[in-house]
């Protein structure tokens, strides 16, 4: 026993020796791989291959070798200089940190507008409402499919009287207002603001509008719409170009549409998709509007963005940064000569694919750590998601816990002091490489099968969601993909010990009730002219795309119209059978 | 047990988070399933299609809370047309509370995000061999 205890003391020793001899004769690359691959016979690595969330391989070490062409002018440069690598602003967070815009959007308007207070005097910068399931799909709340719905994944909002509610005694215009929905909620918000007095040549926010996400992202829109026929992705694309060219002539501060990449990132796409399908569906909105007549230069300037902010760390810090340099490339190939056009301005959501419902208190620390990657990739904007996400819409200490997480990290922690702290890192610089032209590869093959509405309409989209999404499933299944509390560190009968955030079911009372007492109260010759108008215009539309339907939208919901009445009138059921 | 189990999925109400019943989908009919997907559906449209297809187990996803009223709604209606007797599942964000009481209600299983799939189709199988008696 003794003796053998003694050989494997001496063979260690001989070990040691040759190491500390061949740690000494490492001049390159070649001999210290040559050294790893004999330390390795001893000490294997964890895993055979690392790779990221997207699946794309990591390598052991970056060195100068894996970014010898980069040229720091051309490829890197300045913030606020093309190809905008390191950010679009020349001081960044020095200057004005991103927008603290947590999301807001539950029950009745009143409760809304109520979390819009309690957020403001907590310093939120900027507001974010979102809406509820039936005032996407333009369904008023005493709807038979609005049954169970009204005021649950968001604020129920149907006609005006609602969006008043909402910003009851909050000076909206002096905030930037981004608004999770589409025409019809912007089309409120502008007939409130201009029944108000306000010139709406001064308003701020951002409106999503993107319908190509909003399609290709929800299952339930997309057979909602293609139901109704042929040919009304291309027509809801129209209807977005629509709101670019309307805030081009009367909002030039506010951003007409958010490119979404988020949402298709959720459904099941991966750091590169998500990009690429965002970057694809901006292209066709790029395209109409100049098919429209609108300066590229001009729009381009008030195009955003919005993307996820998933688990890999270096994966979406790199994505950031590569995202900036391909859409410039895509913006200069589309003929734009301006650079403020061609800027990448992102509103960035975290993940909530990621959260879980297991252990929810350690959503916390993946929002950190999110909250800090897209801080590092350089978001104008940034909602982080509250630890109950899993569970419901938040409470309002789990709101404001996230609003903290974002606060400490730019008050204490100063990551946000220096502009794009992890250039030069040869690991972030090749990853951001790699990404740039898998991310731009994409998209061009996109527009050569065609482009983002026929890759919509023909199922291409979804079905690489829907590989993605199992491909993640059964990683998990198989332990490949850890997920703390889920899969790993798990906890036997583990009970919900947080509190929920419930919708109490009287929201859809007191909502149907509303619009009852609308409908009741509107001046019927008024409503009934401004319908009127609205589908003549509609009818015109359909003639000729070039025809915008902002203006008569507007007066409508200033006539006292609710949202199912407009909705009908823009995608009727029978409008795209013929 | 039936020769190839039947499935009807649906998602209830209007809820476009179909990630998970999409993969659910591809489970099932990997695991040799004839699984009939409507997409989102009312109540009622899940009770009729369940008919006249007349599946062996109905499965439910649903990742919003509009599920307190549309389950219920769903209950009832199968209650009605005599379906209670297929196997029910229910998949999505359901708090614990809810999750006991639908079990009690008569559904099978009752599943949050995190289930591992593989275990559910175990479930299923052992539930078809112990009623083919």
């Amino acid at each position: 026993m003794a003796e053998k205890r003694k050989s494997k003391k001496l063979s260690l020793d001989k070990l040691k020796e040759q190491m500390i001899n061949y740690i000494q004769n490492i001049k390159s690359y070649e001999d210290w791989n040559k050294f790893v691959q004999i330390f390795m016979m001893r000490f294997p690595e964890r895993k055979k291959q690392f790779t990221t969330v997207s699946g794309i391989e990591v390598k052991r070490l970056y060195t100068p070798n894996d970014i010898p062409e980069l040229d720091y002018n051309r490829d890197i440069g300045y913030p606020s200089v093309p190809p905008f690598t390191r950010g679009v602003y020349p001081t960044m967070y020095r200057g004005v940190l991103f927008t603290q815009r947590l999301i807001a959007g539950t029950g009745t308007p009143e409760d809304t507008n109520e979390r819009l207070k309690f957020l403001i005097s907590q310093g939120q910068t900027g507001l974010n409402v979102i809406y509820d399931l039936p005032s996407h799909r333009g369904l008023d709340p005493d709807d038979k499919h609005s049954r169970g719905e009204i005021g649950k994944d968001g604020v129920n909002c149907a006609c005006l009287e609602d969006m008043r509610a909402i910003f009851k005694d909050i000076e909206y215009q002096k905030y930037s207002v981004s608004q999770i929905t589409a025409i019809h909620v912007l089309c409120m918000y502008i007939a409130m603001a201009e029944l108000d007095g306000v010139d709406i040549s001064t308003l701020r926010g951002t409106v999503q509008s993107d319908m190509l996400n909003a399609i290709q992202g929800c299952g339930a829109l997309a057979s909602d719409l293609t139901r109704r026929g042929p040919g009304v992705i291309d027509y809801s694309v129209e209807i977005c170009v629509d709101i670019i060219e309307f805030c081009a002539k009367y909002m030039p501060k506010w951003y007409p549409i958010s490119i979404v990449g988020r949402n298709i990132r959720e459904a099941g796409a991966d750091a590169v998709s998500e990009i690429a399908f965002a970057f694809s569906n901006g292209l066709a909105f790029v395209d109409k509007a100049v098919a429209r007549g609108l300066d590229i230069n001009e729009f381009g300037e008030r195009l955003s963005f919005m993307f996820c902010c998933e688990n890999d760390f270096f994966e979406e810090i790199a994505k950031f940064r590569a995202a900036r340099r391909v859409w410039y490339r895509l913006m200069k190939e589309k003929g734009a000569t301006n650079p403020l056009a061609m800027l990448v301005r992102m509103h960035v959501q975290n993940s909530s694919l990621a959260y879980t419902a297991q252990q929810p208190l350690n959503n916390i620390i993946r929002g950190t750590l999110h909250t800090t990657a897209a801080i590092l990739g350089g978001t104008q904007s940034l909602h982080t998601n509250a630890y109950d996400e899993a569970w419901g819409l938040p409470t309002e200490k789990a709101a404001m816990i996230a609003l903290r997480t974002q606060q400490i990290i730019t008050d204490e922690s100063g990551i946000v002091d220096t502009i794009d702290p992890l250039s030069g890192s040869y690991y972030v610089e090749a990853f951001t490489n790699e990404l740039e032209a898998k991310i731009y590869d994409m998209v061009q093959d996109m527009q050569a099968r065609g482009g983002s509405v026929k890759l919509t309409e023909n199922g291409w989209i979804a079905s690489i969601l829907q590989r993605n999404a199992l491909r993640f499933q059964r990683e998990i299944e198989t332990g490949d993909r850890v997920v703390v509390g889920v899969n790993k560190y798990v906890l036997e009968d583990e009970k919900l010990n947080i509190e929920i955030h419930e919708i109490p079911e009287e929201v859809a009372q007191h909502q149907i009730e509303r619009i009852q007492r609308v409908r009741m109260e509107r001046d019927p010759e008024t409503w009934k002219t401004a319908m009127e108008e609205l589908k003549r215009v509609c009818d015109e539309k359909e003639a000729d795309a070039k025809v915008n339907i902002m203006r008569a939208l507007i007066e409508a919901y200033k006539a006292g119209a609710t949202l199912g009445e407009c909705y009908n009138t823009i995608w009727p059921p029978d409008r795209f059978l013929k | 047990m039936p020769k190839i189990i039947k499935v009807l999925t649906a998602k209830p109400g209007l809820d476009g988070h179909d990630r998970g019943i999409k993969v659910v989908n591809h489970v099932f009919r990997d695991a040799g399933y004839e699984v009939i997907y409507i997409g989102n559906a009312t109540p009622d449209e899940i009770v009729n299609a369940a008919i006249q297809e007349d599946v062996d187990i109905i499965g439910l996803s649903i990742l919003s809370s509009s599920y307190k009223v549309l389950i219920p709604d769903f209950i009832e209606l199968a209650t009605k047309n005599g379906l209670m007797n297929k196997m029910l599942l229910l998949g999505g964000i359901i708090l614990p509370r809810d999750q006991e009481f639908y079990l009690q209600q008569g559904f099978a299983g009752v599943y949050g995000p995190g289930t591992n799939l593989k275990r559910v189709v175990e479930f299923i199988n052992s539930y078809f061999q112990n009623h083919s008696e």
